[in-house]
């Protein structure tokens, strides 16, 4: 199995993620300082890494930038720090993903388990490109099967969200506005009945994100409409 | 009563029977009076009416004959005899010869050569219904109503006040309103609506001086004639004067009203040409008030100095006798103090610009000191201390605030630490399975607790920064109605799970605005939030965004579940919320943050209780 690096001044937490992470088939290895984190690195093969940000001796962000000197495994930011300013400074230094304190167990199990997936499983073998299948991060869609897998596990959509869906990866990175959608989608005109797109949508957040309120790749474009984004 | 038309026109119409009343009444009894009913001696009067009447008939008579139309048969109806005489020898004589009569009367009428004489014999008793009789029997009358009349005349006068006073009292009384309301006549000016009554009053009285005179000067073929003649005058005279005493009336009673609504004088010409008078003076003035005030002050103390200097020169030179010296003298101090006024001026000027920059804000402006005299120098430094102070107390209150911001943020990182071992562990206990239901109730409890309390970290910060304003906002063009959408999308399920039915209105046309979309977002997903926390199950909730003049308006309608005890203002301070909802979820802060939220997006967020309704208003500029 892969081994995971938990670096947190917080023992307490350290051993909290250790059980979950533990109990998922994980080997975990802790640290309490971003100095014991990187001689741990040195040390060890480490396959992810959760490291917080407020740390003392060396604090997270310095610890990241050394870390992604020598190594590119995902890391998974763990911090209070909720400010939209820090989440895109540690994406920026090199982080894959950002969980904030108070943390859901679950969620960072799932988010530890796609960032591997991706780093050990879809990393790299999937250039030849198929038309009939679209890639979008995590997100696989096969036409021809009229598959789509999250992070390699198959999530059940309804035929409309499958087409949404189907819209979004083939332009991905576009903007849609929910008028747009419903005129592509249901090939009707809307006349005010693109509020149900906004629901379908929700809807098939809920199914293909980890954390539907903070949404990796089908993004909320606010009083503009939709788009999906391959995630960090 | 008084509001009833039919009461009113009644009222006028007794009036004038009554004032009709009286004057006959008065005019009976002081005829009565004048001609001795009370004293004795009025038969001696009755006579004499009967002989006037005797000689009128006498000269028409007298006239027939000479003319020679028919006299017997004309005549046959009356209660006297005729004896004509052509001179001196008898003529012609009615058929009633020998009957015995009371009195004679003579008329004689030279008719070219001819004299002709007429006597007239009245016979004792009347058989035949002429004027004769109807003089007797009016006389008769008077006197028979000689104690009757004087009492009628002041019954019926006292009547006729009564009425006047009803009339009065009910001027200006109408069906449907309480107060007394002016008619189209009573809103005429005052001078016009006089001019008016009394031009017609003035009409009606020529007419009837012109009735009059007709019934004096013109003599006429016969009695029956004139007679008629005279009634018919006397009628229109009598119509003449109803109709000036109504108009009297109606002009008085118009007054009355006037003065009952006030604005008797405010509603004449006079007063509104004066008003519009008053009006241009005082615009004329305003505006050349401005104009001085608009101008820099130095100018304002040329101008002054100047016309000063003017009068006392020309004050001067009217009163000059002896030598120049004077004027030497005068000049030479105003060359001294001229200029030093000048300077006072700019000094004045410049505290003024210094003082205005202050009270903009403008702190770090400061006055120049350095060629000022004493105490203007002083000054100056005083206002530039003000602004000094002033500066400092801002600063050290952005500074208070920002530390209270930081604070908060910090406290609520270390808060953070803990409480994500404790939702942790609260989960990694859930797993363990207790057997014990009632740990297992406990472990319950913990979780939600948590979960809350993560919640109002969360909120507690964002209100902080919000209300702060320390937050970034990136306001771009936004389609309201479609933001409003997504929101409701994200919302849809939760309100069908708290059996809420969503009415949604958005225009079909799209509504621009400038706002940040993703703080507009928690604007709306706050007052949805609050939605599905208090609104009563099984209600509607009607959310409406409308174009209304230049401003975008979404309103959030919804019945509360409990009884709202607070006002709309103290609902959004932070940490209220309604009494009942003291116990669930929340934190009291998700209006306040949607507040400042709004604001720092240059909107407006309003609330407003009505019973158990409760609205949502947020607004924002549109932008084309």
């Amino acid at each position: 199995m892969y081994n995971i690096l938990i670096c947190d001044d917080e023992k307490d937490i350290v051993s909290a993620l250790n059980i979950y992470l533990g109990a998922e088939g994980y080997t975990t290895f802790a640290a309490y300082t971003g100095r014991q984190a990187l001689t741990i690195l040195q040390q060890e093969d480490i396959h992810l890494c959760l490291l917080d940000i407020m740390m003392p001796e060396l604090d997270g962000i310095t610890t990241l930038a050394t870390l992604r000197q020598s190594s590119n495994i995902p890391v998974i930011l763990l911090t209070a720090k909720s400010e939209d300013a820090d989440k895109v400074l540690g994406l920026n230094v090199g982080a894959d993903d950002y969980v904030t304190k108070p943390f859901n167990p679950a969620e960072v199990v799932a988010r530890v388990r796609s960032q591997l997936r991706r780093y050990m499983q879809l990393g790299g073998n999937k250039t030849e490109a198929e038309p009939s299948v679209l890639t979008v991060g995590g997100i696989t869609l096969d036409d021809r099967a009229k598959e789509v897998t999250v992070d390699g596990d198959t999530v059940n959509l309804t035929p409309t969200e499958y087409e949404i869906l189907k819209l979004l990866m083939q332009n991905a990175g576009e903007v849609f506005s929910p008028k747009e959608i419903y005129r592509r989608v249901w090939k009707d005109s809307p006349y005010g009945a693109e509020g149900t797109v906004a629901v379908h949508i929700r809807h098939l957040r809920e199914k293909i994100e980890i954390t539907p309120a903070e949404p990796r790749y089908l993004k909320v474009v606010w009083a503009h409409g939709y788009k999906i984004e391959g995630g960090k | 009563m008084r509001k009833s038309v039919f009461c009113k026109t009644l009222a006028m119409i007794l009036s004038v029977l009554l004032l009709c009343s009286t004057v006959f009444f008065v005019a009976v009894t002081v005829f009565l009076g004048a001609s001795g009913a009370y004293t004795g001696g009025y038969s001696l009067t009755a006579e004499e009416c009967t002989d006037a009447v005797l000689r009128m008939y006498a000269r028409e008579v007298s006239q027939r004959y000479a003319d020679g139309r028919p006299i017997t048969e004309y005549f046959s109806k009356n209660n006297f005899y005729y004896y004509i005489t052509k001179n001196g020898v008898r003529a012609a004589e009615s058929t009633f010869e020998k009957q015995p009569y009371a009195r004679t009367v003579t008329s004689k009428i030279r008719y070219g050569t001819n004299l002709i004489e007429v006597d007239l014999y009245e016979q004792t008793v009347y058989t035949e219904r002429d004027l004769l009789s109807a003089t007797q029997d009016g006389m008769q009358a008077a006197y028979t109503m000689r104690y009757a009349s004087p009492i009628l005349a002041v019954v019926s006068f006292l009547l006729w006040g009564l009425l006047l006073i009803f009339l009065f009292c009910a001027s200006g009384h109408r069906k449907g309103t309480t107060e007394p309301m002016l008619n189209r006549v009573d809103r005429m000016p005052l001078e016009l609506h006089t001019a008016i009554a009394g031009t017609a009053v003035i009409c009606v009285y020529a007419l009837g001086v012109f009735l009059w005179e007709i019934t004096y000067y013109n003599t006429y073929y016969s009695i029956q004639e004139e007679l008629f003649i005279f009634m018919a005058c006397f009628v229109g005279i009598l119509a003449c004067c109803i109709t000036a005493y109504l108009i009297l009336l109606g002009f008085l009673l118009s007054i009355a009203t006037r003065l009952k609504v006030g604005g008797l004088l405010r509603r004449t010409i006079c007063a509104r040409i004066l008003l519009f008078a008053w009006r241009i003076v005082r615009a004329a003035f305003k505006g050349v008030w401005k104009l001085l005030c608009a101008l820099p002050l130095i100018w304002k103390t040329v101008f002054l100095l100047s016309g000063i200097s003017l009068i006392e020169l020309i004050l001067l030179l009217c009163n000059l006798y002896e030598g120049d010296n004077l004027l030497i003298l005068w000049f030479a101090e105003k060359l001294l103090l001229c200029p030093a006024i000048l300077y006072a001026a700019l000094l004045l000027h410049k505290f003024k610009k210094g003082g205005e920059a202050i009270a903009a804000g403008n702190l770090t402006e400061k006055i120049d000191t350095k060629y000022m005299p004493a105490d203007f120098g002083r000054f100056g430094e005083t206002l530039n201390h003000i602004g000094d102070g002033l500066g400092r107390a801002v600063d050290e209150r952005l500074k208070s605030e920002r530390m209270k911001t930081e604070l908060i943020t910090n406290v609520s990182h270390d808060i953070k630490t803990p409480l994500t071992s404790i939702v942790n562990y609260v989960d990694l206990i859930k797993k363990e399975e207790p057997e014990n239901e009632t740990m297992r109730e406990y472990i319950d409890v913990l979780d939600r607790q948590s979960a809350r309390l993560k919640k109002l970290i969360e909120d507690l910060v964002e209100a902080s920064k919000a209300s702060t304003g320390n937050l970034s906002v990136e306001p771009e063009r936004c389609e309201i109605g479609v933001l409003l959408e997504q929101s409701l999308g994200e919302y849809a399920e939760r309100l069908s799970e708290c059996k809420l039915s969503p009415v949604i209105t958005i225009p079909e046309d799209p509504i621009s605005i400038m706002a940040d979309g993703k703080r507009l977002w928690r604007v709306f997903d706050n007052l949805l939030g609050n939605i599905c926390k208090y609104a009563q199950p099984d209600t509607r909730v009607y959310i409406t965004l409308a174009k209304q003049q230049d401003r975008a308006v979404i309103t959030f309608r919804n019945i509360s579940r409990d009884p709202l005890n607070v006002s709309a203002d103290e609902l959004m301070e932070r940490f209220v919320r309604g009494d009942a909802s003291r116990n669930t979820e929340g934190s009291g802060l998700g209006l306040s943050i949607a507040r400042s939220l709004t604001e720092l997006q240059g909107g407006k967020l309003s609330l407003a209780i009505d019973g158990d309704l409760f609205k949502a208003t947020v607004d924002f500029p549109v932008v084309n």
